[in-house]
């Protein structure tokens, strides 16, 4: 009976351990695939919205209500206004699109006279979102080409 | 039977730890396919560069700026207004091949000076590291860094002047910092 009672115990105070080992290994491999899966899913959203990115960014170079001569990436100074604005607008409506925009003209020339513009949203906050910012020219009538940097910011509500 | 207890409850321990040994490997294995796939996945970023070397390249050459000046062979001051940067190129290179001495377009305001303004205001320096060279028969004209890089991305403009076989040849390459 000694014995049979000596066994039980020291089986049970033994395998404990192992149990624990186990469960440790089983929550790490755990723990580890759900790492990846999350890493997955945010890469495969964080892809989506850089396609749409790259696809929106597209569509503005070739505005062609805002094109110079219909040029792709030479956008016309004289129709970098409210009315530009709103053509953009109507062209690319968040609610079709699928998400928010901003774009932002810089003119980085060295000329004294600066076409700065704005279309879309002020930049919202949310956690997924995407910039890029691509090299354009701003051409005015006057035979000047103005380089300019064009932000384009794109997030979800 | 105390003995016998004491083997398998060593056994069980065994099998436990290596049982956590091969999760562990199956852990890494998966974190390792999952950062490789990331890498993987970075040749993207290279396609994206050849985008924005050309981008960058059409915008520079297109560009233009107020003035920008050079000396001649007989040592006057030529002024040239709403120039673009291929101009500047060309007229520079097709110079220099004649003759006159590659340090006339230098200095404040010069050709070379207003390139590099234009250059630098389009490319961003904290990001990319670029090189624009221009070359025509055997000489040639360059700014920024001479590229080392694997990884760059270039993109060459060609000009034919009449009555000239050699093209006048124009490279943008930009490569990651």
């Amino acid at each position: 009976m000694v014995v049979r009672d000596e066994a039980g115990t020291v089986d049970i105070f033994e395998e404990i351990p192992a149990i624990l080992v186990v469960i440790v290994a089983v929550f790490i491999f755990l723990m580890t695939i759900a790492e990846g899966f999350i890493s997955y899913s945010e890469r495969k959203e964080e892809d989506r919205l850089t396609h749409q990115l790259e696809s929106f960014c597209d569509s503005i170079l070739s505005f062609e209500p805002l094109l110079f001569d219909s040029e792709m990436g030479r956008f016309d100074s004289f129709r970098l206004d409210e009315k530009g604005r709103e053509k953009l607008h109507d062209s690319f409506r968040p609610d079709m699109l699928g998400f928010h925009y901003n774009v932002t003209m810089a003119d980085v020339g060295l000329y004294e006279e600066k076409y700065d513009w704005s279309a879309g949203e002020e930049v919202g906050e949310s956690e997924l979102s995407r910039t890029t910012s691509v090299p354009v020219i701003i051409s005015n009538a006057y035979g000047q080409n103005h380089p300019a940097l064009m932000s384009v910011t794109i997030w979800e509500a | 039977m105390g003995n016998v207890a004491n083997t398998n409850g060593q056994a069980a321990a065994f099998d436990a730890v290596m049982f956590l040994a091969i999760l562990l490997v199956a852990s890494a294995l998966i974190l390792g396919v999952s950062t490789h796939l990331r890498q993987a996945e970075d040749v993207s970023e290279f396609s994206d560069l050849h985008t924005l070397t050309t981008r960058t390249s059409n915008a520079l050459l297109g560009s233009t700026v107020p003035n920008a000046t050079y000396v001649d062979v007989g040592g006057g001051v030529i002024v040239s207004k709403d120039i673009s940067v291929l101009d500047m190129m060309v007229e520079e290179l097709l110079l220099v091949q004649a003759g006159v001495p590659e340090n006339n377009f230098d200095g404040d305001g010069g050709y070379n000076h207003r390139i590099e303004q234009v250059l630098s205001s389009l490319v961003d320096e904290d990001r990319f590291r670029f090189e624009l060279c221009g070359r025509y028969v055997d000489v040639s004209v360059s700014f920024g860094e001479a590229s080392g890089q694997t990884d760059t991305a270039a993109r060459t403009t060609e000009i034919f002047l009449p009555g000239v076989s050699q093209p006048i040849r124009i490279t943008l390459s930009i490569w990651p910092c």
